[in-house]
């Protein structure tokens, strides 16, 4: 009987073990990768790998086309795919047949397109709405002689730490390019120059790209908008880019809210002071403030007037809540300040008592965002846990069980 | 027997889930779309992240301890990385992160299960773009014949 128990216990947590994995990843239809990039040759015929992939595990049947400029270049391998519950993903390959000559230079398309289709349906033939996913082929065609385009990425924006920034340079001329090197020069929000970073140099072979980094260490800056003219020199030739970041996030804070001169019954004027990080003006910032009872309902909704905040500076904001009616108690209060289309939610306490009322900070309520539910790892430990556990039962139970016969061998010895 | 059997089974789960515990990742050659890959190594470490073979100019240069989550998205590339624990380093291993254009509808929204920022274009002559960052989703009516044209934009 207790053999039988164990049996199901532990047939039962294998199969929440298969669940748990399966459940933790859910999708309908992919396609990888999404995009990919070659280099035009003439006449080049290359097999480009690209898979299907059915996380939700189920009987998937995709139908397969080809479409854009490029289409009659590529040849796929099949029109219909099946993958079976178990396949979570297919690797296949498409042929490349580039013709011999593309006479204007530029970035040519091709689209592998998979669309989920019903079973023993053909195109076209479905009841709701469904999606296609696209993995995007582009042909760069270079331009005769030597010509480069650059990207810029800026890491990190925040105060406290160093601002990288990335500039990728692709070589899309014919020819290679011997040194390419940047500079950037940066701007403040009322056009003072800050300072101005160089990046080491290097050579880019035709049709490949290259990094070129620098790091702009200042730690003095205030949050706010910057400006970067960004000049990327290569061979005696140039390409300059402009780009507006920013550094911090534009952000009013709360920084305490006070009560004076208060009688219950009276009218209680919240006194909020509020603080903006940033280093410009904020035009129309005003604060909205939600009191709830015990049972969470409502009692008041008030809002104070609009004011325009100056950069880096603190304002007092203030709303007027009538108590009348009101008993001394703990009340939940939500206040949001309104500001640009954005919004500042701070939960706190109000603590009403007949000549007072403190308000204290509970913590910023914010915007949680789950990382895409459990994670691998957090599931692994979980697994390995419960493993643990099983396997302590089971030791306990075989020494148990060999105790218990080792006791009726000896009691069989002694009946003998 | 049929008991011990299946004793057995689960020791083996509990191997295999140690095993891949302690398995180097992302393994040697692989194509990954995890974005913000994790590295594993006992104790205090330094990781070595970078797109040229020799780890110079490396993305990521960082002392952690047991575990390390890559904090900025990485892009789409293949990236060289190596472990270093006191005077001991693992070789140059390498990994390439393939983006994925997944997408799943399912109660009246249109997710994108990828990981990169897709490109959602219903199939309605004049129907607006929109783009949507990984686990963003649509509001979509999914009773309505349309098809979703779901492409990379990054």
């Amino acid at each position: 009987m207790n053999k039988q128990k164990y049996k199901i216990t532990a047939i039962i947590l294998i199969v929440a073990f298969i669940l748990i994995l399966i459940l933790s990843n859910v999708s309908a239809i992919g396609i990888a990768p999404g995009k990919k990039v070659i280099q035009f040759e003439p006449n080049l015929e290359q097999d480009i790998g690209f898979s299907i992939i059915n996380n939700e595990h189920k009987h998937l049947r995709v139908l397969l086309f080809a479409r854009g400029e490029l289409k009659q270049s590529i040849t796929l391998p099949k029109t219909i795919v099946e993958l079976t519950p178990e396949q979570e993903e297919v690797r296949l390959s498409y042929k490349v047949n580039l013709p011999d000559k593309i006479e204007v230079p530029g970035t040519y398309k091709a689209e592998i397109v998979a669309m989920e289709i019903s079973e023993g349906k053909g195109e076209g033939i479905f009841v709701e709405a469904r999606a296609a996913v696209i993995s995007t082929l582009n042909v760069d065609v270079p331009v005769p002689g030597k010509y480069a385009e650059a990207v810029v990425d800026i890491t990190s924006n925040s105060p406290d730490e160093p601002r990288t920034f990335l500039i990728k340079v692709f070589n899309r001329g014919k020819l290679d390019i011997v040194r390419a090197k940047a500079t950037m020069e940066i701007f403040g929000s009322t056009n003072e120059k800050l300072a101005t970073l160089n990046t080491q140099e290097k050579p880019i072979t035709s049709g490949q790209n290259i990094e070129l980094a620098a790091s702009w260490n200042d730690r003095n800056i205030n949050p706010g908008p910057y400006f970067a003219i960004i000049t990327v020199f290569y061979d005696g030739e140039t390409q300059k880019i402009e780009k507006r970041f920013e550094v911090g996030s534009l952000i009013i804070d709360i920084d305490k809210i006070e009560v004076k001169n208060f009688r219950l019954g009276g009218v209680a004027k919240f006194d909020i002071t509020i603080e903006n990080k940033w280093n410009q003006l904020i035009n129309d910032v005003f604060a909205q403030m939600q009191i709830r009872d015990d049972d969470g309902e409502i009692i008041a909704d008030i809002k104070s007037s609009s004011e325009d905040l100056d950069p880096l500076s603190k304002a007092v904001l203030n709303t007027f809540w009538d108590t009348e009616g009101i008993r001394e108690g703990t009340y939940d209060t939500k206040v949001i300040l309104h500001y640009q289309d954005k919004q500042t939610e701070k939960q706190y306490k109000s603590f009403v008592t007949l000549e007072n009322i403190i308000v204290a900070p509970l913590g910023i309520t914010g915007q949680a965002v789950m990382e895409g539910g459990v994670g691998k790892s957090s599931i692994i430990v979980i697994i390995v846990f419960i493993l643990i556990i099983i396997n302590i039962g089971w030791l306990i139970y075989f020494k148990k069980r060999a105790k218990q016969g080792a006791k009726r061998d000896m009691l069989e010895k002694r009946n003998l | 027997m049929k008991f011990n059997m299946l004793f057995g089974i689960v020791n083996l789960i509990l191997l295999f889930t140690v095993i891949s515990l302690l398995l180097p990742y992302p393994l040697d050659n692989s194509i990954i779309y995890e974005r913000h890959p994790s590295f594993w190594s006992l104790g205090k470490s330094t990781l070595i992240l970078s797109k040229e073979k020799d780890l110079s100019n490396p993305v990521i240069e960082e002392n952690f301890e047991n575990k390390y989550r890559v904090k900025e998205r990485l892009e789409f590339d293949t990236y060289y990385w190596k472990i270093i624990k006191e005077n001991i380093e693992t070789k140059v291993r390498k990994f390439t992160v393939e983006s994925k254009v997944a997408t799943s509808i399912k109660a009246n929204k249109l997710t994108n299960e990828g990981n990169t920022i897709v490109n959602v274009l219903p199939g309605i002559t004049g129907a607006a773009i929109v783009e949507l960052e990984p686990q963003d989703y649509l509001q979509i009516n999914q009773s309505k014949k349309i098809i979703y044209e779901v492409s990379q934009n990054e």
